[in-house]
């Protein structure tokens, strides 16, 4: 973590210290709080804790409404995903072999457009094909919204791999698809996970795209969380959801990073 | 015909050409070397018989059939790269095994043959293990173990020893030439290292610019240089070369260098031409060290500048009477001191001469014995 410590003298060394934890607490604070108020007896948001309960993470295992919004949450974004990645697979060997920066240029301009800009182009166009409104809707701007992420952590991945272990392949008798499947596909797959859970927690977060797109009927748990925080204020049960889900996240990320070193493709 | 034939191979990266009209025949059961500074287009002739880049002209012909328009999983071709490219999540056996999947073979077969080509390169035991458990070595036995499992018509091995330290690079250098000759495979090999290709090879190939210089035995290429090149190329230490002028007196020709004038012969009265510019080459080991004052038409007045012992032999840097440097190789019972003054004998039947401006070698002349002069070094003529 800190390389260059050999040359720094004791003072200097704490102040840097010093730095480094405040920069880590400014960073997980808000994470922290959301996890430690969710356990508040209070029926309202306060800190420092009223008394410490469990009482709304029962009444969020008992509440059906915000379960179903968890649930169309998750269902979205695995259905988006899994269609990015059917997507992208082919995608980026073309990519890669051609090595077309324009057309690899297009493919992740997304990634630095505003999404409202876009998000408002998706909704008319949705709108001409008749498309507007529906849940199959949302998977398909989803699935847009989280390809140009899964497509740059696998071509990255695809581009880290040794192109001679391709040609090994072929020198041996294999062809092309024999190839992929044998040789390319197991060395990406760790790059293809990593970019499908990236792509997942994107699509699961997502508040601006999916109130562009949605009718109010499937709502997904961000957007219901945020339409509820304006209209009736904060729900302690939004509290005990949030505190499971920074956990399960947080969870991921140590595994990401563990397993598959996954900060590299950022 | 033969069983390899590259016929007027070209090929152009971006404008560059890198190879152009390459010709080569190599027979069956030989182990060919293709050798050359890098960027001579050594590799690139490897790739485009393996199949890997494609010729933008002639044709390539193996074991009587066209394979120059087959992709590279059809040509029946084995290739051991330089960093082995070894499937990393597959083991030792897996790897082996991975080609005769698309043979006709049954699972026993498989094992059978998976084991044996293993037995062959000396990694028995060693099936369940992953390539980053072995060493480089290992895994460069791995690779030529996966080549040569599916006994292909040709084996082709893109500089497979650089990555190995020097001691396991010798040792792995015999062992190859003794599996190639067992099973009888015909070889070409990539290499930049001229010792590697001097032991190794049947015959090779030496390479400049993407052209072949000169396709011989190791013995003719040190012996019978086409050009300066080659002869530059071939020989550590390197041979010693020095441009010189024809002068024609007394009705000879003569050659004046290193202090000495030496005469000059052409074969057959070829013309030999005054004022011709040559270069002359003569090998290190061409060149025996004497006394000072050993008064002879061969001997040249020279001064030790510095001496390297290798332990066999020593390496002698000297310099003649008229500035040029040579280097001359002494046996170590008779190792000169720096500063000393000596002479060196030269082996005129040995000396090689080249037309100075084609730097094609120049078999028709022959160096001869100068007049015998009084030595250099008792006159005090040394600068």
């Amino acid at each position: 973590m800190n390389a260059g410590g050999k040359w720094l003298s004791g003072s200097v060394k704490a102040l840097y210290h010093g730095a480094v934890w405040l920069a880590f607490l400014f960073v997980t604070a808000p994470g922290l709080l959301m996890i430690i108020v969710a356990f508040n007896d209070a029926d309202y948001f306060s800190f420092p804790l009223k008394g410490v309960s469990l009482r709304w993470f029962v009444e969020m295992a008992e509440n059906g409404n915000y379960r179903g919004s968890v649930v169309s949450s998750l269902r979205l974004a695995l259905y988006a995903t899994a269609l990015s990645v059917l997507l992208t697979l082919p995608a980026s060997l073309w990519l890669h072999r051609r090595a077309n920066r324009f057309v690899e240029t297009v493919l992740l301009a997304p990634l630095f457009f505003p999404l409202v800009i876009w998000s408002l182009g998706l909704l008319q166009l949705y709108g001409m094909f008749g498309l507007s409104g529906r849940f199959v809707t949302l998977v398909l701007a989803h699935t847009v919204m989280v390809t140009p992420f899964i497509l740059r952590v696998v071509l990255q991945s695809l581009r880290e791999m040794n192109s001679r272990l391709e040609e090994a392949a072929y020198s041996l008798g294999a062809g092309k698809w024999s190839t992929f499947r044998r040789v390319i596909f197991p060395i990406i797959l760790p790059g293809v996970m990593v970019g499908a859970v990236f792509g997942y927690l994107i699509s699961f977060t997502d508040v601006t795209l999916t109130m562009f797109i949605s009718s109010s009927g499937n709502t997904t748990f961000p957007v219901r969380v945020y339409s509820e925080q304006r209209s009736e204020g904060l729900n302690m049960v939004v509290l005990a959801w949030s505190a499971v889900i920074t956990f399960v996240i947080f969870i991921i990320s140590l595994i990401g990073e563990k397993f598959a070193r996954w900060s590299r493709y950022f | 015909m033969s069983y390899l034939v590259l016929d007027g191979l070209s090929k152009t990266f971006r404008q560059v050409e890198v190879l152009r009209d390459i010709r080569l025949n190599v027979e069956e059961g030989e182990f060919i070397c293709l050798l050359g500074p890098s960027g001579s287009g050594k590799s690139t002739i490897l790739r485009l018989i393996g199949g890997f880049e494609w010729p933008d002209g002639g044709s390539i012909e193996l074991a009587g059939r066209h394979i120059h328009d087959l992709p590279p999983n059809r040509r029946d071709i084995g290739f051991v790269f330089q960093d082995y490219a070894l499937f990393p999540h597959m083991t030792v056996e897996e790897n082996v095994r991975f080609g005769l999947a698309y043979r006709k073979m049954d699972k026993a077969e498989m094992r059978e043959r998976v084991l044996s080509v293993l037995g062959l390169v000396g990694l028995t035991g060693m099936e369940k293990r992953y390539p980053r458990q072995l060493s480089g070595g290992q895994q460069q036995r791995v690779a030529i173990a996966r080549a040569i499992a599916l006994r292909p018509t040709l084996l082709l091995l893109d500089e497979p020893l650089s990555n190995l330290d020097a001691k396991l690079r010798r040792q792995i250098r015999l062992e190859m030439r003794q599996l190639q000759r067992e099973l009888g495979i015909t070889t070409v090999m990539v290499t930049h290292d001229q010792e590697e290709a001097m032991t190794m090879s049947d015959r090779i190939a030496i390479l400049q610019n993407g052209m072949i210089q000169q396709f011989d035995t190791p013995l003719r290429l040190y012996r019978e240089p086409v050009n300066l090149f080659v002869a530059g190329f071939i020989g550590d230490p390197p041979i010693n070369l020095q441009p010189c002028r024809v002068e024609i007196a007394d009705g000879g020709a003569e050659l004046p260098v290193w202090g000495k004038r030496f005469r000059l012969d052409a074969r057959d009265g070829a013309p030999i031409g005054n004022g011709r510019e040559l270069v002359l080459g003569i090998r290190p080991e061409n060149l025996r060290v004497t006394d000072a004052d050993e008064a002879s038409g061969s001997v040249i007045a020279a001064k030790v500048e510095a001496v390297e012992h290798l332990g066999g032999s020593a390496l002698v840097h000297a310099r003649t009477t008229d500035g040029s440097r040579l280097c001359a190789v002494a046996p170590p019972q008779d190792v000169p001191q720096a500063g000393q003054r000596i002479g060196l004998a030269v082996q005129t039947d040995a000396a090689l001469l080249f037309d100075g401006n084609t730097t094609n070698r120049l078999p028709e002349l022959v160096l001869q014995e100068g007049r015998p002069q009084v030595p250099a070094s008792s006159t005090g003529g040394m600068p």
